[in-house]
């Protein structure tokens, strides 16, 4: 067998960890197949969102919502991606991602979105990402300069601020019963702590779309008090019962990293409350906890237009 | 494919209730019998384009096919919600080509 002396082990491994570090800072979402909800013209096309050029971007149409999906070609795992706003950003959006581009799961949701750069940590493993936008700052529609996705995730997480809109309800909390240890079973029901504090609920003054803001505080201790740390979260599950108390509503998982969820159609008109858990990451959940019902706020329509007629031929 | 040279309607701005933080408008063109669909607007056209009170609009680039259409248009107000849709005309309009020009020969 050949043996290598200390130079060439040194060269291999100094190769070896430039390869590594070239691959956290590759951008992974680089001319990959790209699918939009709309495009505004052919001069905002999808492809300028992932060609690395500042000076081209994607417009969508003027409406809302709009999406962008890239197609990462095998599941990959995702630490940070990158977003460089036009005027046109989205005030509230969510990054979902996805191994059929069918089923989807939310691993961020910004509920006060500024424009500008935003760059953000993630934690997870798939093929396909998805930005959606919910609601845009200016009528003109949704428009990006470049979307990036990469491995490493080195950035802080920006903060979500609420929405400014409509009326919410009354906050409540959320009791864990998860044991301090690895067990798989869930311990006695009986809770003595709040673990998730600060739910809120809110509906958007949207009159098209039923639609409902979720905002709760990351737990960060177990019911017995031991510390529970962000990694340890494996996700919150998010649903809803009607007036008899039974579910009707198609439940939601949200990420551990998550700290809000908004929700556009799901909300169906028999859902009288909303639960919300937390489980760990060997499944244990917390007891779920009812939320009072979202307050509907009243839809102003505005005047219509007044006096078409035609003038020329 | 069918062309049209110009056909400009308006529409005016409505006053009084209801009207305090109007964004724009949204224009549809549609073919005769069917849904607009509000999520796919021919045009947007903001509230800070009137002139007395008045937009108008050419619809030389919507119709790109003979037959018969409608043209709707709604209000939205700066907090996204939608007015009910304002027709142009009760019946649809005709949009059909005349027919090619025929018997084309060199003298």
């Amino acid at each position: 067998m050949k043996r290598y002396g200390p130079f060439y082990l040194l060269l291999f491994s100094t190769l070896l960890l430039f390869s590594i570090s070239a691959q956290a800072q590759t951008n992974m979402a680089l001319y990959k197949v790209i699918t939009v909800s709309s495009e505004e013209s052919t001069a905002r096309a999808k492809k300028f969102i992932n060609d690395s050029d500042l000076n081209t971007r994607w417009g969508s149409a003027f409406a809302e919502p709009q999406w962008v999906v890239v197609d990462l070609g095998s599941p990959q795992t995702i630490g940070r991606v990158k977003l460089t706003w036009e005027a046109a950003y989205a005030v509230q959006y969510t990054v979902q991602v996805s191994n059929d581009n069918t089923t989807w799961s939310d691993v961020y949701t910004q509920l006060g979105g500024d424009g500008g750069i935003d760059e953000i940590s993630l934690a997870a493993t798939a093929r396909y990402v998805r930005l959606y936008f919910i609601k845009r700052r200016h009528p003109y529609g949704f428009s990006l300069w470049e979307f990036e996705i990469y491995r490493e995730g080195s950035v802080t997480v920006p903060t979500s601020s609420a929405t400014s809109s409509a009326a919410s309800s009354a906050v409540s909390s959320i009791v864990a019963t998860t044991t301090s240890s690895k067990a798989s079973s869930v311990t006695s029901s009986s809770a003595s702590s709040t673990l998730i504090s600060n739910v809120k609920t809110q509906i958007l003054p949207d009159g098209k779309i039923a639609s409902y803001v979720l905002e709760w505080t990351r737990p960060n201790k177990r019911e017995n008090g031991v510390e529970l740390l962000p990694v340890e979260i494996g996700g919150y599950e998010i649903r809803g019962r009607n007036a008899d108390r039974k579910v009707t509503y198609e439940t939601r998982n949200v990420s551990g990293m998550a700290t809000s969820y908004a929700d556009l159609i799901s909300l169906t008109a028999d859902v009288r409350t909303l639960e919300i858990a937390v489980y760990d990451v060997n499944g244990l959940y917390s007891q779920f906890v009812p939320i009072e019902p979202p307050v509907t706020a009243p839809v102003k329509k505005p005047a219509m237009p007044v006096n078409l007629k035609i003038i020329k031929k | 494919m069918a062309r049209l040279r110009s056909f400009i309607f308006s529409f005016g701005v409505p006053t009084g209730e209801n009207t305090e933080d109007l964004a724009g408008f949204r224009i549809f063109v549609v073919k005769d019998g069917q849904e607009p669909n509000l999520d796919e607007p021919t045009a947007d056209l903001l509230v800070s384009e009137a002139v007395d009170g008045e937009l108008t609009f050419d619809l030389k680039n919507a119709v790109t096919e003979s037959g018969k259409y409608d043209v709707y248009v709604l209000s939205y107000d700066e907090a996204g919600n939608e007015s009910d849709l304002a027709v142009l005309e009760d019946a649809a309009i005709d949009f059909t080509a005349p027919a090619k020009p025929v018997n084309l020969r060199l003298r």
